[in-house]
């Protein structure tokens, strides 16, 4: 009974699947030309709300990525090399000694609000802002040399110089930070009300920016909408393709969406414009991109990795001989030669990926080294490599010269199923040399605690965000680095090569000269693979969908498929019969 | 009843406190906090984190944190988000609605269609009409909701009938408020009905069973007997008694009102608490957590005080004992 039943309803549900699943050919997807390219929109969907207005206070990427359109700092990265191009600023000067960098601001820059754009407003933003103890600044950081801050004062209404107490190469980078309107915010930050203030509830009218959108409405929950900030001056030397004025689109709508399934069956009915896309569903997308006007844009791999590394901290409550086997060059590189890199990417990534050789990322077109060393798959090499260092076999299984049993234990994050995959993947590849590991997945906040506190682990599995200046890594690869992750916060450097690695980036944070910095990380990269502390594994491609209908799309190493937002037009409407 | 009532509401605000303190606790052994996320982030340093939990209060020791927090609370302050910083009131505020909207049209969905098709499958057992109506409820109440949901999702690709998600148009804002309800409307379709389907197989079987206990009774046949006339032994003494197992139930949906649609707001992208709630857990946001948590549990406490005194009215044998 129950199962006619069941037939019934798959046949009351057939007729309106097969029309819809002929709705791929049925339903049709063309495109018709706008008479200018000019004035149109861009709608894409977000996983979640912004969480603030607050350039200041924002910390996960929702509300960074809004505000990225609607503020500007003083520098911008170059999407498609990494280069550092000005912004707000006109130019900078770099005196001799490395300690002063004198801008320039732009002429006739104003805020959405009319205001003129001074150095009071930079000034400001870092003296009353960022460096003020009572905002809760998570950049303040990464705006400091040794726990310093800049020194920044205004010569004149567009000159601002910075003075850092030693030379700083990221300086320019950094910069790169909103600066924040004076005259509407000096109030609150007196008040001690900064922050809450931008927040999601104030009127869109309020925030207030320099950027190429202005906030129009929030509905919370459902969506953005920015419009075109007519006061808007393009950065200077700003190459446009149509002589019109920027931003070239009216409109910007993000919808937002918290389920990725719903904003795919999204993408595909032509409700949204653009979609980030994981290797995983790139042959169901492939079948549909002509028929539903888009195109897949592959931009080779993101700065998503993935490592392995080892517990070698001598005061970590695990067992000793442990230590020792992590401690020991021989036995990490013999992990780094049983791994099968191209084995990960075609099972985890469908192919769409390419291994990591060392501590940056092949994306990162200044900085990466392309005559780094690349580990293979060699289990021989493994072997020899492991009996060198007195390890020994017994019925297929690996102990060490002290009679104990190779077994390790592999944490990885659950929130993450592509790095609990990756880890069963480790385990079998490390199975043939008779390593046994037991792959242990926690949740983020527990393993965290567990590396950074308690230090009771053995091998992880993770990855961390990577940053365009090769200094971003100071705080893991510097030996006093808090996340030096095999051994955090060493006192001293407790290898010869550690020391090494130390003084590099001393030498690299204060070399201006990007040649000369070339040749420093290079360094840094050739001791990294030699000595193996992290055991760099793969990346997957960076994938977007994007629609026929939009122009001002170029793949790029590192921002996307848009390289500037001002610059994307709406070449054609699509319409759905 | 008054005093009933009046007992009954102390004993709630012991349970309410309980209830509060539990979930504080937990926040509390649960490992890590706000700030955690942070941690294993390259550019920020501990000390920038240190600062930024002296500043939420995160550092005080779970007592004075608590203390804190329950002072606030007896001046009608839940407190701030540390996410969003605003106040947690408004947040809830702003979502509150969009979820009555939406469970309330799903209750009165499965409500209005499982009593009166489990009485009418009932007076027929074993009819075609019942045993279809039966298989059904079996099949809605062993899909999971998220599962039903994506069906949703797929059947509005595929059909472009009904929108993917949402709960509003993005344009429809210059529209007149006729076509902004209309909008409204047409999201509200699906998500809505797939709440409904759920709670359909559970009510129509519950209903169809009691009803069916109901009709056996003897005092149907002495009412027949009596020559009543067919609607008063319908309303009087088949539905009453029929419906008695049910009340206790509708308690207990009025306390799922507010977090009862978690799920279907996550794959629809409804705008209500189920996903403010589940970011707040996900993020360790406390005091939106607690926020949720104390809403969850008065509408919770009231639902069940209201079966009660909804049974009270209907059922003389709980007067008797009162």
């Amino acid at each position: 009974m129950g199962l006619r039943l069941i037939l019934i309803v798959f046949l009351l549900l057939l007729p309106s699947c097969s029309r819809g699943g002929a709705g791929g050919t049925d339903r049709v997807f063309t495109l018709v030309p706008r008479p200018s390219p000019l004035n149109g929109r861009l709608t894409f969907d977000i996983l979640s709300d912004p969480k603030t207005f607050n350039p200041a206070l924002a910390q996960e990427t929702t509300s960074t990525q809004v505000l990225g359109y609607l503020f500007r700092g003083l520098t911008r990265v170059s999407p498609y090399d990494g280069q550092i191009k000005p912004d707000l600023a006109e130019g900078w000067k770099i005196d001799s000694s490395g300690m002063r960098v004198t801008f320039t601001l732009e002429k006739g820059v104003r805020w959405s609000d009319g205001t003129p754009l001074t150095s009071r407003d930079v000034v400001f933003t870092f003296n009353r802002v960022y460096y003020n103890p009572a905002v809760a600044a998570a950049v303040r950081d990464i705006l400091t040399v040794d726990g310093k801050p800049f020194t920044v004062r205004a010569i004149d209404d567009r000159t601002v110089i910075f003075e850092t107490a030693k030379p700083f190469a990221p300086l320019l980078e950094e910069l790169g930070v909103e600066i924040l309107p004076e005259h509407l915010l000096s109030k609150a930050v007196d008040a001690g009300r900064f922050n809450t203030t931008w927040s999601v509830r104030t009127p869109p009218s309020g925030i207030v920016g320099t950027g190429p959108f202005r906030l129009k409405r929030y509905v919370p929950g459902q969506y953005l909408l920015l419009v075109k900030n007519p006061l808007y001056t393009p950065p200077p030397g700003f190459r446009r393709p149509i002589p019109a004025d920027l931003p070239y689109l009216d409109r910007v709508i993000l919808r937002i969406i918290p389920n990725q399934n719903s904003e795919l069956l999204r993408f595909l009915a032509g409700k949204s414009d653009l979609i980030g896309v994981s290797p995983s569903q790139v042959p169901v997308l492939s079948d549909v991109a002509e028929s539903r006007a888009f195109r897949l844009l592959v931009r080779g791999p993101s700065q998503t990795e993935t490592f392995l590394t080892f517990n070698e901290n001598l005061k970590a409550p695990i067992p000793s001989y442990k230590i020792a086997w992590f401690r020991s060059r021989r036995f990490r590189q013999a992990i780094a030669y049983a791994i099968d890199r191209k084995a990960l990417i075609n099972v985890i990534y469908n192919g769409l990926g390419a291994p990591i050789p060392g501590p940056v990322s092949p994306a990162n077109k200044t900085f990466f080294d392309p005559g780094v060393f690349r580990y293979h798959r060699d289990p021989d090499r493994s072997r020899a490599l492991l009996a060198k260092d007195g390890f020994v076999w017994k019925n297929g299984r690996l102990y060490d010269a002290t009679g104990h049993r190779v077994t390790i234990l592999l944490m990885t994050n659950t929130e993450s199923p592509e790095r609990i995959s990756m880890a069963q993947m480790v385990q079998a590849m490390l199975d043939p040399l008779g390593i046994r590991i037991r792959v242990v997945p926690l949740q983020f906040n527990m393993l965290s605690t567990m590396v950074l506190s308690s230090h009771q682990w053995e091998m992880l599995l993770f990855g961390l965000t990577g940053t365009l200046d090769p200094h971003g890594n100071a705080t893991v690869w510097r030996s006093s680095g808090f996340l030096h992750l095999w051994n955090p916060g060493e006192k001293r450097p407790s290898t010869p090569w550690e020391a090494q690695v130390d003084r590099l980036f001393d030498q690299g944070v204060g070399t201006f000269d990007v040649a000369r910095r070339k040749e420093i990380y290079a360094q840094w990269q050739e001791i990294a693979t030699r000595e193996v502390p992290m055991v760099d594994l793969v990346s997957p491609d960076a994938i977007t969908a994007v629609r026929k209908t939009l122009g001002g799309i170029h793949p790029t190493p590192l921002g996307g498929v848009i390289p500037h937002i001002s610059l994307v037009t709406q070449k054609a409407r699509l319409v759905i019969r | 009843m008054i005093r009933a009532v009046l007992l009954r509401l102390s004993h709630m605000l012991l349970v309410l406190l309980g209830i509060i303190f539990l979930s504080f606790v937990m926040m509390d052994f649960a490992p890590g906090d706000f700030l955690s996320q942070m941690a294993l982030n390259p550019q920020i340093s501990p000390r920038v984190i240190a600062s930024l939990k002296e500043q939420y209060g995160l550092g005080l020791p779970f007592f004075t944190q608590f203390v804190h927090w329950m002072r606030a609370l007896l001046h009608g302050n839940l407190g701030y988000s540390f996410s969003y910083h605003v106040p947690v009131s408004d947040l809830i505020a702003q979502r509150v609605p969009m979820t009555l909207l939406l469970t309330l049209t799903a209750v009165i969905i499965a409500w209005g269609a499982a009593l009166p098709l489990a009485v009418f499958g009932a007076r027929r057992e074993g009819g075609l009409f019942d045993r279809s109506l039966l298989s059904f409820s079996y099949l809605s109440i062993s899909v999971p909701s998220f599962f039903l949901a994506l069906l949703g999702l797929l059947v509005a690709e595929k059909t472009g009938w009904f929108p993917i998600g949402g709960a509003r148009s993005a344009l429809a804002s210059g529209a007149g408020s006729g076509e902004r309800l209309l909008d409204l409307l047409r999201h509200l379709v699906l998500p809505s009905l797939t709440l409904a389907l759920g709670s359909f197989g559970v009510l129509y079987r519950l209903m169809r069973s009691s009803v069916l206990e109901v009709l056996s009774q003897p005092f149907m046949t002495a009412a027949r007997g009596l020559g009543l006339r067919e609607r008063v032994i319908f309303w009087r003494y088949l539905f009453r008694n029929a419906v008695n197992p049910l009340v206790t139930l509708f308690g207990m949906e009025l306390g799922g009102l507010l977090s009862g649609a978690a799920f279907t707001e996550m794959i629809f992208g409804w705008p209500g608490m189920g996903r403010l709630m589940l970011h707040a857990v996900m993020t360790r946001d406390l005091y939106l957590v607690m926020g949720g948590v104390l809403m969850g549990a008065v509408l919770l406490l009231l639902g069940n005080l209201l079966a009660d005194m909804m049974l009270y009215l209907l059922d003389p044998r709980v007067r008797e004992r009162a």
